[in-house]
């Protein structure tokens, strides 16, 4: 049973896609929710609606390792990691929850909204952190432990998306202004985190330059030390669901923007911006300032010893907090949205294909880029699939999918990133992904906007 | 259109009919948990003028640490004993005379046989009465031997004065008592005697507080009581004079409580209860232990609150040792210390201290006495008052002998074979449950880094014991007389002083195997060895800049699968 659950765990860890990558959603302009990665997207119908169940999107990363890099034979060797890993990894997960999008035409602009929730937790780890998990800290004598990188932002906000794009007969244009409202969130700032572990003694130094920021419906003391069992569970007494569900204290505004070019009848090139943008966080705001040099050492033995004291060490996890961390503050703080710029080119091949080309860079703690070729078809007006691939990480392969179906005004969808374990046989050795995506979900649409004999799927 | 939808349905369906190879993943065998953890366990360092300072604060027995002009360190023990206050022993007893007298002869020719009706004659006599005597003193219930006192201030007592008169005729007495003095000037008693045909009889009290008893008649005599009586005596018709008619005045003084006394006090002796000065830096079984102090200092001063020199007689004068080992401190000859002289003070409510050293190893064997390492002075000492006659010596009822006791143990000097053995319960194992599994410990690693700046070397050795008290395994594998000298001393140059700190590093290793033995251990017994210098063989000095500074870390290497960890 344990080893199901390390498999498992590691799966979890192994398989992934970058934040709200979803290069093969690009692909499948006939849905509405193309939109979300293609501002000037032109759909196929004139009206469409989205519906929370199941319209819903996941995706996990880890860009560190892929499970097949711990795989030897029949052995699991996770001390491998600390060869696979590099200088900063980023595991990154979330989901996007449509609970109401519409999307309609009027004359040749498209007018839309959607209400979605997102949940995101990002956390970017140097080599270091599973180096000492696996090694332990006595490897690191006489050196220095690095977590500089150490970096978190896990938020949960709801997007209030107002889009607009316009079909010229060369241009097209598209944005979308997206109210965003915070629901909580914990991020770091300044994560600057070193351990000095002395030679011979271990005595270790923390050098610390870190802040924490929260904001929830939970009042969390400025005091970190003061936090014990007790009074969070009084604290946790506090919050009800109706601040978790209507708080609007901590809004924020984002710009979705893009542009499409048609050089020819079947060139056409895009670019376009998503996701730029802020949230400012007001509620419950907490500021610990983790800074300065704590030192883990021995007890002090001796003086206590003369003076018949009881004995007490101190745990790094004490003496980090006892020593490095101030008073918090409750100064309101402000968070970006992970960004992302692409730039796509599609090539109708044929009446009901094209293959496409999309650059795709998104900037978390650093610039991350991803680039995909992919092709779609249509099949009569009922079907459309798309398959990609997408190289990034280090990865050549990354295989996507995707499967839209519409019988008579339903409209089902399953588009995924990092397809390809799943299209062959899974075992240890193959399970080379290290992100995977996922988008799930059904509308309604109504109303071709062309007829089935001169449909055709444009780039935007 | 019919085919679109079971191709649809089968492309949606292989998203998830991928082939799990379910029996590979099962036989993925996870590699052992290999990591190895460390961490400080002891880091740290203390002055030995930390150690001093906490041992004058909080030692049970009082302490004062002081700094010599070389900065080296005394430990100084006092002690003092006193003697009490001398009213409780020196004491006077009750004075009493009788003194008769009649009437002085010129008068007697001058008055009839027999006193003619109607006639009656009045006519006046004085007498004086000096009476030496020595006054009744004891101290302790003793007789005082050869006191001759001048005067006693007195705040209690009584003068009891009874009159008998034989004559059959009035008298009016007017006694002055030159003995007794109040503000300048003495006591009168004036007594009024009625004739009877029986005799009369007064009795007179007259409470003594404020007195002053002087005993010098009024000159440079002693032991001497004066009194003057005048007499007014008046005939009654038709009773006779008879030459034996006499005047008896039974003269007596009680009960007295005095504060001071002067004049020749006698001889006595004040005997002190015996005083005990601990010494507790040897506080221990020392059984082989050779000790040398440099130059220890014991110095008894005398503090005399009594008018009166004296001298000092010492009943004892030892060191002893936790082991019962016992010197007497005597003088180099081998014969007994006694001190000839106290100085006595000079004026009433004074006091003088008289120094007695016995350090000087020229002339006591103090010096040799400390090489048993002592924990104890002992000292019983009688002291012996009278030898000079000197008149005008005092002594006041609060007065007291007080003797302080000094022994100043320099912390120089050398110390070797002090051994300590002990047996501790670690009935929680070594490492935490005893009998738990150490399987997941591959080997263990105990670093001890020492940087000693104290003049001295620390043996140790310890063995680890399983519940039937068998050694299952000892701290140091390799030893040297039973010890492993895990502290070394600092470098020490001629002077005794430390000039380089000793640096060592001492690793124990502990195997899995010996690890797991060590890990069911319920008993440690440790055997210490401590020596001054590098052993023993060198004087050494402590100053309070002396540091030592103790790392100690430890490594555990585990190698474990997950399964052992889970459990």
């Amino acid at each position: 049973m344990r080893k199901y659950i390390i498999v498992c765990a590691s799966l979890l860890l192994s398989i992934m896609s970058f934040a709200q990558r979803e290069n093969t959603l690009f692909m499948l302009p006939s849905l509405s929710q193309s939109t979300y990665v293609n501002p000037t997207s032109i759909p196929q119908h004139k009206v469409s609606i989205g519906l929370p169940i199941p319209s819903t999107y996941f995706h996990v990363t880890n860009s560190g390792f892929s499970f097949s890099e711990l795989v030897d034979g029949n052995t699991l060797d996770y001390n491998k990691l600390t060869d696979v890993l590099g200088d900063d990894n980023l595991i990154s997960t979330g989901a996007q929850v449509d609970l109401f999008s519409l999307r309609f035409k009027v004359r040749h602009n498209y007018f839309s909204f959607n209400v979605t929730e997102h949940v995101d937790f990002d956390f970017s780890y140097p080599k270091d952190l599973f180096g000492l998990a696996l090694s332990g800290n006595a490897s690191y004598e006489g050196g220095t432990i690095d977590l500089s990188g150490l970096k978190i932002n896990m938020s949960q906000y709801r997007e209030y998306g107002f889009g607009y794009n316009r079909d010229g007969k060369r241009w097209q244009y598209g944005g979308r202004v997206k109210l965003l409202f915070g629901k909580a969130n914990v991020s770091t700032v300044n994560s600057d985190i070193t351990i000095d572990v002395a030679d011979e003694t271990l005595n270790h130094t923390i050098n610390a330059n870190l802040q924490l920021n929260t904001a929830s419906p939970l009042p969390l003391p400025t005091d970190l030390a003061t936090l014990n069992e007790d009074n969070l569970d009084s604290l946790l007494d506090l919050v009800n669901e109706e601040d978790l569900i209507l708080n609007s204290q901590n809004w924020g505004l984002a710009f979705d923007a893009g542009v499409g070019y048609k050089f020819n009848r079947k060139l056409e090139f895009s670019a376009s911006l998503l996701n730029l943008g802020f949230i400012r966080w007001k509620q419950n705001a907490r500021n610990y300032t983790f800074e300065g040099d704590a030192a883990v050492t021995g007890v002090d033995v001796l003086p206590a010893l003369l003076d018949n004291q009881e004995l007490d060490g101190d745990s790094i996890a004490d003496v980090f907090i006892e020593k490095s961390v101030a008073t918090g503050t409750e100064e309101s703080y402000t968070t970006r949205l992970t960004y992302q710029v692409n730039l796509s080119a599609r090539y109708q091949l044929w009446k009901s294909t094209h293959v496409y080309g999309l650059y795709n860079i998104m900037h978390f703690k650093r610039w991350r880029g991803a680039f995909t070729v992919g092709v779609s078809h249509d099949i009569l007006r009922y079907v459309s699939i798309a398959l990609s691939n997408t190289s990034y990480h280090g990865e050549a392969i990354n295989v996507g999918l995707g499967l839209v179906l519409k019988p008579g005004p339903f409209q089902f969808y399953i588009v995924g990133d990092n397809f390809d374990s799943l299209l062959r046989p899974v075992s240890p050795s193959n399970l080379t992904e290290k992100t995977f995506a996922l988008r799930i979900g059904m509308n309604l649409v109504f109303g071709r906007v062309m007829p089935e004999d001169k449909l055709q799927t444009t780039i935007r | 259109m019919k085919r679109i939808f079971p191709i649809s349905l089968f492309l949606l369906l292989g998203f998830f009919t991928a082939c799990i190879e379910e029996e590979e993943f099962e036989n993925l065998e996870p590699v052992n948990y290999t990591g190895e953890w460390g961490a400080p366990l002891i880091s740290s360092s203390i002055t030995f003028g930390e150690v001093l300072n906490r041992y004058e604060e909080e030692n049970e027995v009082p302490v004062t640490i002081t700094i010599d002009e070389d900065n080296v360190y005394h430990i100084i023990y006092k002690d003092s004993i006193e003697s009490p206050e001398l009213e409780t022993y020196y004491q006077i007893q009750d004075i009493e005379y009788q003194s008769s007298f009649g009437i002085p002869d010129n008068l007697k020719t001058k008055l009839p046989a027999s006193i003619p009706f109607p006639l009656s004659i009045t006519e006046n006599f004085d007498t004086t009465l000096y009476e030496p005597m020595s006054i009744p003193l004891d101290f302790d219930g003793q007789e005082i031997n050869n006191a001759e006192l001048k005067y006693i201030e007195l705040d209690g007592g009584d003068l009891n004065v009874v009159i008998n008169s034989g004559f059959e005729h009035d008298l009016e007495l007017e006694m002055t008592i030159h003995a007794l003095v109040k503000d300048g000037q003495p006591l009168v008693l004036p007594i009024t005697l009625a004739h009877s045909s029986n005799g009369t009889q007064k009795t007179v009290t007259e409470s003594l507080d404020g007195y002053r008893l002087d005993l010098t008649a009024t000159g440079t005599t002693l032991d001497t009581i004066q009194v003057d009586v005048a007499v007014e005596f008046t005939t009654i018709a038709g009773n006779s004079i008879t030459p034996t008619d006499d005047i008896t005045i039974d003269f007596s003084i009680r009960d007295l409580d005095y504060y001071a006394i002067v004049g020749k006090l006698g001889e006595f002796d004040i005997e002190l209860e015996k005083g005990e000065l601990p010494i507790d830096i040897f506080d221990s079984e020392l059984e082989n232990v050779d000790a040398k102090l440099d130059e220890p200092f014991i110095d008894l001063k005398f503090t005399n609150y009594i008018g009166v020199p004296f001298g000092v007689d010492f009943t004892e004068l030892s060191l002893t040792n936790a082991s019962d080992e016992r010197v007497d401190i005597v003088l180099s000859d081998g014969s007994e210390i006694n001190v000839d002289y106290v100085r006595n003070i000079e004026n009433l409510g004074d006091s003088v201290i008289t120094d007695y050293n016995l350090t000087d190893e020229t002339t006591t064997n103090v010096n040799d006495a400390f090489d048993i390492a002592p924990n104890q002075f002992n000292y019983e000492l009688l002291a012996r008052v009278g030898s000079d006659e000197n008149p005008d010596f005092f002594l006041h009822a609060d007065a007291k002998l007080k003797v302080l006791l000094t022994a100043d143990i320099p912390l120089s000097g050398s110390l070797s074979n002090y051994e300590f053995e002990d047996t501790l319960d670690i009935d929680n194992g070594f490492f935490g449950d005893a009998g738990s599994d150490t399987s997941l410990v591959e080997s263990a690693e105990l670093r001890l880094f020492m940087n000693n700046g104290w003049p001295i070397t620390l043996g140790l050795q310890g063995y680890f014991m399983d519940e039937n008290n068998d050694v299952v395994d000892s701290l140091f594998a390799d030893t040297e007389g039973g010890y492993y000298n895990f502290i070394q001393s600092g470098a020490i140059d001629d002077n005794g002083f430390v000039v380089n700190p000793n640096t060592q590093t001492t690793i124990i290793k502990l195997d899995k195997e010996r690890y797991n033995r060590v890990a069911q251990a319920t008993k440690l017994r440790y055997r210490l060895n401590f020596n001054t210098g590098e052993a023993g063989e060198k004087s050494v000095k402590i100053l309070s800049t002396y540091k030592l500074g103790v790392d100690i870390s430890g490594k555990v290497k585990l190698d474990a699968s997950l399964n052992d960890i889970e459990e």
